[in-house]
């Protein structure tokens, strides 16, 4: 066990290291000049060497290759083109933000999906389970940024059950903190974007488990189980949903990776200030510093998701512990 | 490889689902070929009435069964032109991106050892990076065209390919014709290439399906987020249009048509992706 | 032996039918079993794989798969059917008066659970008893079957395959039951293994007096042990008889066939194989399904399917569903003969 996690650790590490070196080197590689990617053009040309001198723009490449992962280990993440403030300061907010919409919304679409998957599977033949595969795969075909369009364009627009966007009324809070993220108007913000995150993320563990139901209710330990005059309600949690529940804890890093990336999406649609919307403003402007870092930090939690799922894979599976 | 395809459309009309999934995305191919020919109008054609007044917003009339925009476009008129380029990027991202996968695979699995785990640890690498944002950097990076943004989905998407593929290589590896193939003297690229290949082919068209209906949709994210090729409307671009018009809820026949379409082409692609997939291998779980 | 023939049967089949929903045909892959076991036997049954001997046993247990049906037929235990009792009283009946070792002990255990609680689950599903005293139970089965207590807590796949069987065993003794079925339970395991676990069995059925159905492919590993044989082919019982007579005089070709495969130091010649396979039991077929191998067959075995019918007298009860089962001494000898497997009458086919 501890071995295993050493080296899950370790490669998480790796990856990481990798991500960040290709992206110092991309956007290094611009052509023009490649200060221009770090240090804003629109600067007086004083304050553009100031800073040159102040990052060790003017040393070669190596170098700053050095100082560029020294200032991210203390999280200095450089100036921001667009507020000339420290992006550092900007982003912890947005990586909360983020979170609390992806992570709960993620936690109950894998309960609802899981758990309706087994179900149909169980039941297997049944007309609702034709209609919920058909339902999960438009689902998962559909952008889910039409879908959001289409929730507010009803929800918001036609009903007025919930607001456009942001997430929560402009100047309510002028300060983010626990108190915002506990208000009610903050909930009413979140509902709609929570809501069609679940409707997109349901899909993917409703299918696997169902398949893998499927294949685990035709296994001898079940028909075993049986003979023993196990309840059948039993049979169901206890050996059919326990059992199936591995390939989707196997599945569980791909699943967050793509839930936390595909936050640029949602978050567009739904104005909500958290990291995927911080990116995609950024790099419409160009402001190259928040690009990368926001970029990174939507890397570490992909990276960090994988890490979570892997560990949770190795106590739910007893097989897997000495490896 | 004719065999594997033509087996491949007898098995999904083997099947209901995979029938009507067939048809309907034969019919999306069709509307890409022949749209622009029955297209009324150009896709970006501004239209005028007969006081010469720009017909904005114009809900579904006769004359314009889908309406018209905010800048005076026919909805239809882009809907057929539209099919074109989503389909094309598709097709070809997905072709790309399974050759880059299964080559991976192919070699990872085939040679093993060392080429092996440095392939893995880099397909690992690739697995942990965050799909769209790194599409989008990338994009602004390159400039925004069609080439560009096949490649940048190229990039990210082979992952998934590689791996199923060099599972199922080293299960091969060991049966009988490759052992054989290796006693005669053939060398690692004949049975690379002629003995293991061939029987990869169902996994790498299970690939092109899901690696299909995946890039749809990204190249229509990716429209959306406003880094389509400005010069091509697609489904996703014109869903971007009415999103930045900020007027897309007041014109709900300008934003249903294109994500409808995108829906009920995309689910097409996966039914058949998984009807395939049921018979020539039970075994792989639909994974995207 | 006669003797418990005096008794009720503790189990008893009636004309079982049961057929499979597949393909085009229905599979028919039991037709008039009947069978009665008593108290304390020891009953061998045998044929080749795919002639229904699972599905027996997986009728009997009430674990038949969704498409199958039992158009006839009746399984007693005292006088309930099994077939048509409602759920909750089979569901107590299974396990604690039938138990099953099944084929598989590796894919019998679920790999998640400790194989402890998948025993104590046996018993509590049955027994409103406190979770430790179950514990005790499992503890005691495990000396029972020779393997440490303390490994109740492993996992499956920490244990070896021998070890994977007697755990099986244990859960199926758990209840102490009257009747325990053996599904091939140790085709999997070598040799050595395979003759310690069934010592095993033997004194613990010896100390405690249930009744065993051993369920095999392989003729030889019941003839060493147990009291009756019955042999199965395509779905039927073909013959049954006390193990000493239908060794000595089998009096169906099949089982002669069978005997025969047996390496046997009092036969001057190899053991025999019987060429070709059991039929495709969804294919409609007249007359006796043994005939397209059978060296005897007549025009009358491709018109007429035989009955189980009683044959002889000398050596105990004996059912036979042969046509030309009063010619056997005539052909035993042949029979013995792996040229003779190959002969003339294979050419109605
Ligand atoms: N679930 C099923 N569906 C259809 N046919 C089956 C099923 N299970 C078994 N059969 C068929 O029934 C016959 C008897 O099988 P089985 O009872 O497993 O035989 P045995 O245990 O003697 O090998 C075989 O021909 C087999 O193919
Ligand atoms: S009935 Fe005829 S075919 Fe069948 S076993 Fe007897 S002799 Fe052979
Ligand atoms: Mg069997």
């Amino acid at each position: 066990m501890r071995q295993f996690l050493i080296k899950r650790i370790w490669h998480a590490l790796l990856t990481l290291f990798v991500m960040v070196s290709v992206m110092f080197f991309m956007f290094r590689m611009l052509p023009g000049d490649p200060t221009a990617t770090v240090i804003s053009p629109a600067l007086y040309p004083k304050a553009q060497e100031a800073l040159k001198a102040q990052f060790g723009l003017d040393r070669p490449l190596h170098e700053q290759y050095f100082i560029y992962l020294r200032n991210l280990l203390v999280f200095d993440f450089g100036i921001s083109f667009h507020t000339l403030r420290p992006v550092a300061g900007e982003i912890g907010n947005r990586l909360i933000n983020t979170l609390v919409l992806i992570l709960p919304s993620m936690v109950v679409a894998y309960a609802i999906g899981a758990f309706a998957g087994a179900m149909v599977a169980w039941k297997r033949g049944s007309k609702v389970e034709g209609f919920l595969v058909l339902l999960a795969t438009a689902l998962q075909s559909t952008p889910v940024f039409w879908l959001g369009m289409l929730a507010i364009l009803f929800f918001s627009i036609r009903l007025d059950m919930f607001p456009v966007g942001h997430i929560v009324s402009p100047g309510k809070f002028p300060e983010a903190n626990l108190q915002m993220y506990l208000s009610l108007d903050f909930l009413h913000h979140l509902a709609l974007p929570f809501m069609v995150n679940v409707a997109y993320q349901f899909c993917f563990p409703f299918l696997l488990m169902r398949s893998t139901m499927l294949s685990t209710i035709g296994e001898d330990y079940i028909e075993l189980a049986r003979m023993k005059g196990v309840p059948e309600n039993r049979i169901l949690y206890h050996h059919a949903m326990r059992n199936s529940m591995l390939p989707l804890a196997t599945t569980l890093p791909m699943i967050l990776g793509w839930a936390v990336a595909g936050s640029v999406v949602i978050e567009t649609v739904f104005s909500w200030p958290g990291l995927g919307l911080l990116m995609v403003e950024a790099v419409g402007r160009s402001d190259y510093p928040v690009v990368q870092a926001a970029f990174l930090l939507i890397a570490v939690l992909t990276v960090g998701g994988t890490l979570l799922a892997d560990l949770m894979y190795g106590i739910l599976d007893p097989r897997i512990t000495y490896k | 490889m004719f065999r594997t395809i033509s087996r491949f459309l007898a098995i999904i009309w083997s099947s209901p689902a995979g029938r009507i999934s067939l048809s309907i995305f034969c019919l999306c191919v069709a509307i890409a070929t022949l749209g622009p020919l029955v297209a009324p109008y150009g896709p970006t054609e501004r239209i005028y009435d007969e006081a010469g007044k720009l017909v904005r917003l114009s809900p579904p009339t006769w004359k314009h069964w889908l309406g018209t925009t905010l800048l005076g476009r026919d909805v239809m008129s882009q809907m057929l032109w539209g099919a074109r380029p989503a389909l094309t990027i598709g097709v070809l991202t997905a072709l790309g991106t399974v050759l880059i996968g299964v080559n991976v695979g192919l070699l990872a699995g085939y040679l093993g050892g060392r080429v092996d785990s440095i392939l893995m640890r880099i397909t690992d690498i690739f697995l942990g990076l965050p799909f769209l944002p790194f599409i989008i950097v990338l994009l602004s990076l390159t400039g925004q065209n069609i080439w560009t943004i096949i490649f940048a989905m190229m990039i990210v998407m082979w992952r998934s390919t590689a791996r199923i593929v060099r599972a199922e290589v080293l299960s091969l590896r060991e049966r009988q014709f490759i052992a054989a193939a290796r006693t005669t003297g053939a060398s690692d690229f004949d049975i690379i290439y002629k003995e293991i290949a061939p029987n990869i082919m169902p996994f790498a068209l299970v690939g092109v399906t899901f690696a299909l209906a995946w890039a749809i949709i990204t190249e229509a994210s990716i429209g959306f987020l406003g880094f389509g090729d400005p010069n091509v409307v697609s489904w996703g671009s014109i869903i971007y249009d009415a999103y930045a018009s900020q007027m897309m809820y007041r014109a709900p026949w300008w934003v249903v048509p294109p994500g409808i379409a995108i829906m009920v082409l995309v689910t097409s692609v996966y039914f058949i992706g998984r009807a395939y997939e049921e018979v020539v291998n039970p075994r792989i779980k639909q994974a995207g | 032996m006669d003797k418990t023939h005096q008794f009720t049967p503790a189990l008893s089949i009636k004309d079982l039918d049961v057929d499979y929903n597949a393909g085009e045909h229905p599979v028919a892959a039991l037709r008039e079993i009947n069978l009665d076991l008593f108290k304390g036997d020891r009953i061998g049954l045998v044929g080749e794989s795919g002639c229904g001997k699972s599905t027996l046993l997986k009728a009997i247990m009430g674990v038949l798969p969704k498409n199958a049906r039992t158009p006839n037929g009746q399984i007693l235990l005292d006088k309930t059917d099994l077939l048509t009792t409602d759920g909750e009283t089979r569901r107590k009946a299974r396990w604690a008066r039938i138990s099953m070792i099944t084929q598989s002990a590796l894919n019998a255990l679920n790999p998640v659970h400790k194989i402890g609680a998948q025993i104590e689950e046996a018993i509590l599903s049955h027994k409103d008893i406190p979770k430790e005293k179950a514990r005790e139970r499992a503890k005691e089965l495990f000396d029972l079957v020779g393997v440490s207590s303390e490994r109740l807590d492993d996992y499956p796949h920490q244990f070896s395959g021998g070890m994977r069987q007697r755990a099986v065993i244990a859960m199926a003794l758990a209840l102490e039951p009257e009747i325990v079925l053996a599904d091939e339970p140790t085709t999997a395991l070598d040799v050595i293994v395979q003759d310690q676990i069934f010592d095993r069995l033997y004194s613990l059925q010896a100390e405690q007096g249930f009744s065993i159905v051993l369920v095999t492919h392989d003729l030889a590993l019941v003839v060493e042990s147990c009291e009756r044989i019955v042999v199965m082919y395509a779905g039927m019982i073909v013959e049954t008889g006390n193990t000493k007579s239908i060794t000595r005089t089998p009096l169906h070709p099949y089982t002669a066939g069978l005997r025969y495969a047996i390496p046997d130091l009092t036969l001057d010649h190899d053991p025999i194989s019987i060429p070709g396979a059991p039929p495709d039991l969804s294919q409609p077929f007249q007359g006796c399904r043994f005939a397209p191998r059978c060296p005897m067959a007549i025009d009358a075995c491709w018109q007429d399917m035989p009955s189980l019918e009683p044959v002889g007298q000398a050596e105990g009860e004996r059912l036979v569903r042969c046509h030309r089962a009063n010619e056997m001494n005539d052909f035993r000898d042949r029979l013995s003969q792996q040229d003779f497997w190959f002969s003339e009458t294979k050419t109605n086919e």
